[in-house]
C-alpha cells in the first residue's frame, strides 16, 4: 500500500514538473533581505538592486563549480563594470569551514560583494537547492536570468545576457570614446 | 508539546494568510530512478520536493522525500527504515523580528553552541523542530530558541545568544540548555554550553577567539563532566601571500556526531577536494585533542596560483595522532588550464595515503570545453597496502549539456580489486528542466559532493535522474 503511495505521488509531482516549458522563475520578483557582507556593511537588497544591475549567485569554498564561476565572473569584471552590474555572491560555509572564507576570497582576489549565510537562511528564502545557484535581477528586483549549477563555458551565456539586459553606461561609453 | 502549538498556530495563521491573499509559489523537484541490472542488486527511485510559498512578508514550505524501497540512514535514526519524510516550516519576518517555526536549521556561537546544518538529503536529518525567535536591532542582534532535534527525536534544547555588530565590541555569547525527551535519561544527555567569541579586522589582519565552556550530567548524579574548547584563527596579507593559521585545544568539549549531537568544532584538517578520499573518509575524533594548522596561499607568481598547507593533530596534549601537508600548484593559460594537488596524509596507527590529482581543462570553443580528473592514491588502510585510481572526462557544450565517462579501480578492505565505470548524459529537455542519463557500475561506499556526504549502495545497470523548478 505505501509502495502504491509513494509511486503514485511521484508520479503526479513530476507530471506537475514536466507542465511547464520555460523557466518558471523568469519574471518573478526575487524575495527581498537585508545582509550583512564580509565587511559587516548592512545592505537592503532591493534598495541595492534600484542603484544597480545585480547578479546573486550562491557559493562555498568547497564547491569547486562555484569557485570557477566566480573566477569567471571576476575576469567579466570590466564588461560588468562598464554596465554598472555588481555581483553578491552569499556564501554557504557553515561554521566548520567560514573562517577560510575570508582568507580565501583574498587570495582569489574578488573584488564581489560577499555575503555569510552559514545557517542557510537565505538559500532557503530563495529556495535554493543545489549550488552553484545564478540569478540576474532588474533594478524591480525581477529575476532576468537564472542558471543552476556550473560548467566551463557558461559563461558565456552570461555574458550575452548580460550584455542584452543591460547597456553601457553613458560615462563608459565617454571613457571609451576618448 | 507546547512548541508543537506554537508551531500550529503559525502554521494556521499562514495558511489562512494564503488563502485570503494572493500567494507566490515555488518548487523543486528532482525525481531519481536506477534500474539494477538482473541480480546486481536492487533498483532505486528516489524523489525529492521543496516547496515553497510566499506572501508579503510571511513564507512556508514543505519538503518532502520518498524512496522505494524503503531504507534506513547510515547516520542517523539507524533502526529505523522509512520509505518517506515530511517536514514542514512557516516564517513571519519584518524589518526587526523573525519568527521560524516547524522543521529549520541552526548554528549559534559559530557551531559552538549549536549547529544544525542544512543537508541535500533529508534523509541525513541534521535540522531542528520548534521555534525560532530573531530580534535584529542593527547593532545588536538577539535569538531566541526552543527545539528538538530531528536526528534523534528526543535531544530538546533551549538556546539563546546576543551578537553585538558594534565596530569596537564585535562579540558574540550564548548560552544552550539540552535534555531529553524521556523519564530515564542517561547522565551523558543532559547539560548545558556557554560561549563567548569575537572577531577584529585590522587592515589586513584578521583574527577571532573563540571559548566554550560546556557541563553534561544531572547535578548530584556524581557523573558530572566539564570540558571546554579554545579557538583561534587569523589571516594576515603580506604582497601576494595570504598566511592563514589555526588553533583549537578541546577537552571534553561535546561534539556533533559522538555522545550529543549538538555543537561542532571547527575544522582543522583540510576537507577532501577530489573524488577518492571521500571513500575512504577517516574521521578524527576532536575531543581531547591539541590541533593546529598553517596556510600560505600564494596569488600569483608567474601566473601560477600555490597553495600550501600543514596540520597536526594531537590527543592528549602530546600524542601526535594525525598530520597532513598539502601542496597545490595551478596555472590559467588562454584556452587551457592546469592544476596539480599532492597531498600526504599520516595517521598515528601507522596508516597513511599519498593522493595525487591532475585536473587539465581545455576550452575547445568558448561554449565548449574537455575536463578531465586524474586521480591517483596508495598507502595503507587497517595496515593493509592499497591503490586506487580514478579518472573521468567530460564535454561540456554551454548550450546543450555535458557527457562524461568515469572509471577507476578500487581496493576493498578484503584486498580484493574493484573496477568500476559509468557513462553519463547530463542535459536540459526545456528551460526548467534539467535530465541526466547514465548506464555502468557505481562503487558503493561513502561518497561526497557537493559537499554534502551520503552513503552510495554499490549499483550496477541504468539510472535516470530529472531535476526540475517551477
Amino acid at each position: 500500500m505505501k509502495r502504491t503511495a509513494v509511486v503514485i505521488i511521484l508520479t503526479l509531482v513530476s507530471a506537475l514538473a514536466l507542465i511547464g516549458g520555460d523557466d518558471e522563475l523568469i519574471d518573478r520578483k526575487f524575495p527581498d533581505f537585508t545582509f550583512k557582507t564580509l565587511d559587516k556593511e548592512e545592505l537592503v537588497l532591493s534598495e541595492f538592486c534600484e542603484e544597480n544591475p545585480t547578479i546573486v549567485t550562491f557559493w562555498a569554498t568547497w564547491c569547486k563549480p562555484c569557485v570557477k564561476e566566480l573566477g569567471k565572473l571576476k575576469e567579466m569584471k570590466p564588461e560588468l563594470d562598464a554596465r554598472g552590474v555588481k555581483v553578491i555572491a552569499i556564501c554557504e560555509d557553515g561554521p566548520r569551514t567560514q573562517a577560510k572564507i575570508k582568507p580565501f576570497v583574498r587570495k582569489e582576489g574578488w573584488d564581489f560583494i560577499i555575503c555569510l549565510d552559514s545557517d542557510g537562511k537565505l538559500k532557503s528564502k530563495v529556495g535554493v537547492a543545489d549550488i552553484p545557484e545564478f540569478f540576474i535581477l532588474k533594478s524591480d528586483m525581477q529575476i532576468a536570468y537564472h542558471h543552476v549549477s556550473f560548467k566551463p563555458g557558461d559563461e558565456v551565456e552570461y555574458l550575452e545576457q548580460i550584455e542584452k539586459l543591460f547597456p553601457v553606461l553613458e560615462e563608459e561609453k565617454e571613457i571609451e570614446e576618448q | 508539546m507546547k512548541n508543537n502549538r506554537i508551531e500550529f498556530a503559525l502554521i494556521c495563521l499562514v495558511i489562512f494568510s494564503s488563502v485570503a491573499f494572493s500567494l507566490s509559489a515555488t518548487a523543486r523537484n528532482t525525481l531519481e530512478y536506477r534500474a539494477a541490472e538482473s541480480d546486481k542488486g536492487d533498483s532505486f527511485l528516489e524523489d525529492r520536493l521543496d516547496l515553497r510559498m510566499s506572501i508579503s512578508n510571511i513564507s512556508m514550505g514543505i519538503r518532502f522525500e520518498a524512496m522505494q524501497p524503503s531504507r534506513s540512514s547510515a547516520l542517523t535514526r539507524p533502526d529505523s527504515t522509512y520509505t518517506a519524510i515530511t517536514q514542514r516550516w512557516a516564517e513571519m519576518m519584518t524589518d526587526k523580528f523573525t519568527i521560524t517555526a516547524g522543521t529549520f536549521t541552526k548554528t549559534m556561537g559559530k557551531g559552538f553552541l549549536l549547529d544544525a546544518r542544512e543537508r541535500l538529503e533529508i534523509q541525513e536529518d541534521h535540522h531542528l523542530d520548534g521555534v525560532n525567535l530573531d530580534v535584529d536591532f542593527s547593532e545588536v542582534e538577539i535569538e531566541f530558541l526552543a527545539g528538538n532535534a530531528d536526528w534523534d527525536n528526543y535531544s530538546l534544547f533551549k538556546a539563546g545568544q546576543i551578537t553585538s555588530n558594534w565596530e569596537y565590541f564585535p562579540v558574540n555569547t550564548g548560552y544552550i540548555r539540552f535534555d531529553v525527551n524521556g523519564e530515564d535519561p542517561l547522565p551523558d544527555l543532559i547539560g548545558e554550553t556557554w560561549s563567548v567569541g569575537m572577531a577584529k579586522d585590522i587592515g589586513d589582519f584578521y583574527a577571532e577567539l573563540r571559548y566554550a565552556n560546556t557541563w553534561q550530567g544531572p547535578a548530584g548524579a556524581g557523573v558530572n563532566y566539564r570540558g571546554e574548547a579554545y579557538y583561534v584563527n587569523s589571516s594576515a596579507i603580506i604582497g601576494p601571500i595570504v598566511l592563514y593559521g589555526e588553533f583549537l585545544e578541546a577537552d571534553s568539549f561535546l561534539v556533533k556526531g559522538y555522545t550529543q549531537e549538538y555543537a561542532t568544532l571547527p575544522l582543522i584538517v583540510r576537507q577532501p577536494s577530489y573524488t577518492l578520499l571521500s571513500r575512504h573518509l577517516m574521521e578524527l575524533d576532536p575531543r581531547n585533542v591539541t590541533a593546529f594548522n598553517a596556510n600560505a596561499m600564494i596569488y600569483p607568481i608567474f601566473d601560477f596560483e600555490i597553495d600550501l598547507s600543514g596540520a597536526v593533530v594531537m590527543k592528549d596534549s602530546s600524542d601526535l595522532v594525525y598530520y597532513e601537508t598539502y601542496g597545490s600548484l595551478s596555472r590559467d593559460w588562454k584556452k587551457f588550464s592546469l592544476k596539480g594537488i599532492y597531498e600526504y596524509q599520516d595517521f598515528a596507527n601507522d596508516d597513511y595515503f599519498h593522493n595525487i590529482v591532475l585536473e587539465p581543462l581545455y576550452y575547445i570553443a568558448d561554449d565548449k570545453s574537455f575536463v578531465l580528473d586524474l586521480e591517483f592514491q596508495s598507502g595503507t588502510e587497517y595496515g593493509e597496502s592499497f591503490s586506487n585510481f580514478y579518472a573521468l572526462g567530460e564535454l561540456a557544450i554551454s548550450s546543450l549539456g555535458s557527457i562524461g565517462l568515469e572509471g577507476g579501480q578500487l581496493t576493498e578492505s578484503d584486498g580484493d580489486k574493484e573496477n568500476f565505470g559509468r557513462v553519463y548524459i547530463d542535459t536540459y529537455i526545456a528551460e526548467n528542466h534539467k535530465l541526466t542519463l547514465g548506464y555502468g557500475r557505481r562503487p558503493g561506499g561513502f561518497t561526497c559532493s557537493g559537499g554534502n556526504c551520503r552513503y552510495e549502495p554499490r549499483f550496477e545497470g541504468f539510472e535516470l535522474k530529472l531535476s526540475s523548478s517551477f
